[in-house]
């Protein structure tokens, strides 16, 4: 700091928390002068992130995914419906975003975190426009049964990003999904088949093994912050809170464009700034696509 | 008699007898079995006591474990941000306890006859503060349910930082005058001496 | 759209083909369905700092019952509360979605937020906090009853949308909330631990899992101060004789000092320099 002012004293007798909580937007800029940010990141690098297949043991297919300290668990249930008329060969998927109030200080039991609406629509948006399940699969006995997959996606630890580590758990929990064998009774209900008494089988099965989804067209995405002439890739909590501007772009493993999402913020997002961001997303994608496939095959080493 | 090993205890652990050792920081006694226990997890250190004190047993405190975050209490320097100001009252954030950040924020309030030490009843709140404004101020008391009572009446205490009408960081030119360093416009404040 | 949220048509749990007859809970040779002795807790595993978050934090896992506990605070208390001279403690307990065997709207469970309340307050120092809160939320993420291996011998129909929360997770619940709160640097008198127990055709049943708690004649949860061995709450349902009741107490004390046990070293593992 150059010229003597009030701020300045004061920011020599505070300690650097306490001058990061009084002038967060000060702070931060004079670390982005500097390419990097307070947690020792570049700009443009995102947090280092795990999955962690199975996490949930009564559901049919789970993932925990952590990007830095945000946290999310996925879970898969699979129950059965009457397919609607329009789509008798076609299953459903029901995708949910929860943010319980232990993920963050801002959510209050009975009073929900306003994100949280809006990141479960993207999901869905997301997972259905890819087309990355074909909902055929998902189909038992046209027009009489198909599945219901009941998609939650819970956060557990709120610290920025919320979209890409939510959409990232969905992916994960639907490749480790194992659609259970089933098979319809005389009274036209699905019943699960037991491994040990599928031989003495009386009922014709539908669904004779235990299998796997074939996803196409995976999607993964990244958010920026644009802030000035910075941009800041998978943002933390606190610097989505002083910087406003954000772009989620979402590619899928072939680098095709699925949506760009940039709600709202005061700096206007120009050509070039878009691009760099896909550029980013593009780079991001193949990261989380070798993440996703070195757990997949963990799993099938086990 | 400082410990040479560093022993990690945790609440309600048994750190001794009201008649051997005193409950220092992070521990207390229970009075029902004499019997002194952690409160908090963290190092168990035993200090000797003041050589002049009557109370020859040596305390017994638990250190060393991340304390809760910061929290007002009375006779803390606080800084807060002002979010509003009437005629009587100006509402600020504590957003510092100490050299501390808190986590979150707390509600305080500074009333007409806690801004100065003198002259109190002539005080103008809206020539004293502007919402926005960072200022220094001491915690007088818990106050009432909605906010702790704080006061800026002594010369380090008042404006420490604030932004003029062009938005630019302004300088204090007096005990009661800030300066915009752009347009030289001056604004009227409680401004606090900086502490040095 | 994947997902029609508007109009989701009901669905159903495909539920086991094979029909068992009611079996009985138990053989002979005192072995309870996953294995355990009667006397025999699950394995209970501890780790605090699991949510960053908030200010303390822990996460606890007994067999399948798996628990988030978050604590918050001490922060200014809501704008409709009074002035208190002392600190508030504030609970909430929820379930996932994915917590029992069936896809379940996620809830807040009123009962257990109140339980919890009372089994904790007793061991805070509320004084050290004055006007402020402490808030302290759970999640259980999955119950002790969605074990898929003890509901279909037990052969408890789960078409019928079966659900129910066993005590076994609010022991649970219990136990991780005061681990967090020591996380959070909160002052307590003690660490609380919490053990139920089922009194099942005259056997005394240890930790049970939800299979067994829906068979059973009475049940018995107690919370303690471990080290100050005082009972914050106690809760007693069912049938008991007076000698069972009280043999009953005394096993649930003495796994609660052993849960104790693991608890505190957990505290210890994480403690900043306990490493070297």
């Amino acid at each position: 700091m150059g010229l003597p002012n009030a701020s300045g004293d004061l920011s020599t007798e505070m300690e650097v928390d306490a001058f990061r909580r009084l002038f967060p937007l000060r702070f931060y800029e004079r670390h982005l002068a500097e390419s990097i940010r307070p947690d020792a990141r570049p700009l443009e690098r995102a947090r280092d992130t795990t999955i962690a297949l199975g996490a949930v043991a009564s559901a049919n297919g789970s993932a925990l995914v952590k990007i830095g300290s945000t946290t999310m668990l996925a879970a898969i249930k699979m129950e059965v419906m009457t397919p609607s008329l329009e789509s008798p060969d076609e299953g459903c998927i029901a995708i949910d975003f929860h943010m319980p109030p232990i993920c963050s200080p801002i959510v209050r039991p009975g009073r929900p975190a306003e994100v949280a609406p809006v990141v479960s629509k993207q999901l869905s948006d997301t997972i259905s426009s890819s087309g990355v399940v074909d909902l055929k699969e998902l189909s038992l006995v046209s027009g009489k049964a198909a599945w219901m997959a009941y998609l939650d996606v819970y956060c557990l630890d709120a610290d920025g990003a919320l979209f890409d580590a939510a959409l990232l758990s969905a992916i994960a929990a639907l490749s480790h999904l194992q659609i259970p064998a089933v098979a319809m009774n005389d009274d036209g209900k699905i019943v699960l088949i037991s491994e040990e008494d599928g031989q003495k089988q009386e009922t014709e099965a539908v669904n004779k093994e235990k299998r796997r989804l074939t996803l196409r067209s995976i999607p993964f995405s990244l958010t920026c912050i644009l802030h000035k002439n910075y941009i800041l890739a998978d943002p933390t909590a606190e610097e989505e809170s002083i910087m406003e501007s954000q772009v989620t772009i979402v590619l899928d493993s072939s680098s095709q464009l699925i949506s760009l999402h940039k709600a709202g913020g005061s700096v206007l997002a120009n050509t070039s700034a878009i691009q760099d961001c896909v550029a980013l997303t593009r780079q991001r994608v193949k990261e989380l696509q070798s993440i996703l496939d070195e757990s997949n095959s963990a799993m099938e080493v086990e | 008699m400082e410990e040479k090993e560093a022993v990690v205890v945790t609440p309600g652990e048994v750190l001794g007898t009201t008649s051997d050792v005193k409950a220092g920081r992070g521990a207390y006694e229970a009075l029902h079995n004499s019997t002194v226990y952690a409160s908090l997890t963290g190092f168990r250190r035993i200090i000797s006591p003041p050589p002049n004190s009557t109370d020859q047993r040596p305390i017994v405190e638990v250190t060393g474990h991340k304390a809760h975050g910061p929290v007002p209490e009375p006779g803390s320097v606080i800084i807060a941000r002002v979010t509003k100001v009437l005629a009587k009252t100006a509402s600020a954030d504590i957003m510092c306890v100490g050299p501390k950040s808190v986590r979150e924020k707390f509600t305080g309030i500074i009333r007409q006859q806690d801004v100065r030490a003198t002259e109190i009843d002539k005080v103008d709140m809206y020539l004293s503060f502007r919402p926005g404004d960072i200022v220094r101020a001491l915690v007088l008391s818990l106050g009432d349910a909605r906010a702790y009572y704080l006061s800026t009446a002594k010369n380090e205490l008042g404006v420490v930082s604030a932004e003029s009408s062009a938005g630019a960081t302004m300088v204090p030119i007096s005990w009661t005058e800030m300066q915009c360093p752009l347009t030289g416009q001056i604004e009227q404040r409680k401004v606090a001496k900086a502490t040095s | 759209m994947a997902g029609k949220a508007t109009s989701t048509p009901t669905t159903y749990s495909p539920s086991p083909t094979s029909h068992k007859t009611k079996v009985p809970i138990f053989s002979d040779d005192r072995v309870r369905p996953d294995g355990r002795g009667f006397n025999q807790c699950r394995p209970a595993f501890f780790r605090t700092g699991a949510v960053n978050a908030a200010s303390g934090s822990a996460y606890a896992e007994f067999g399948n019952t798996k628990v988030i506990v978050s604590v918050f605070g001490p922060r200014e208390s809501k704008k409709a509360m009074k002035y208190s001279d002392i600190g508030r403690l504030n609970c909430n307990v929820s379930f996932s979605t994915f917590a029992n065997l069936v896809h379940r709207e996620g809830s807040d469970h009123k009962e257990y937020t109140t339980i919890l309340h009372k089994a904790l307050e007793g061991a805070i120092m509320l004084e050290t906090f004055p006007k402020t809160t402490v808030d302290v939320f759970a999640l259980v993420l999955e119950s002790g009853g969605s074990a898929k291996l003890p509901i279909i011998c037990f052969s408890i129909s789960i078409s019928d949308n079966f659900v129910m929360h066993v005590v076994g997770d609010l022991s649970v619940v219990i136990s991780c909330a005061s681990l967090a709160l020591a996380d959070a640097g909160i002052m307590m008198y003690d660490l609380v631990a919490s053990v139920s127990l089922s009194c099942l055709n005259k056997n005394l049943v240890i930790d049970p899992i939800l299979g067994e708690e829906n068979c059973e004649d009475g049940g018995l949860m107690i919370t303690c101060l471990p080290s100050r061995y005082e009972v914050t709450q106690l809760t007693v349902t069912g049938e008991w004789s007076t000698p069972m009741l009280n043999e009953g107490m005394q096993l649930c004390l003495d796994a609660c000092a052993e849960l104790a046990k693991i608890m505190r070293s957990c505290l210890v593992d994480a403690a900043p320099g306990s490493e070297e």
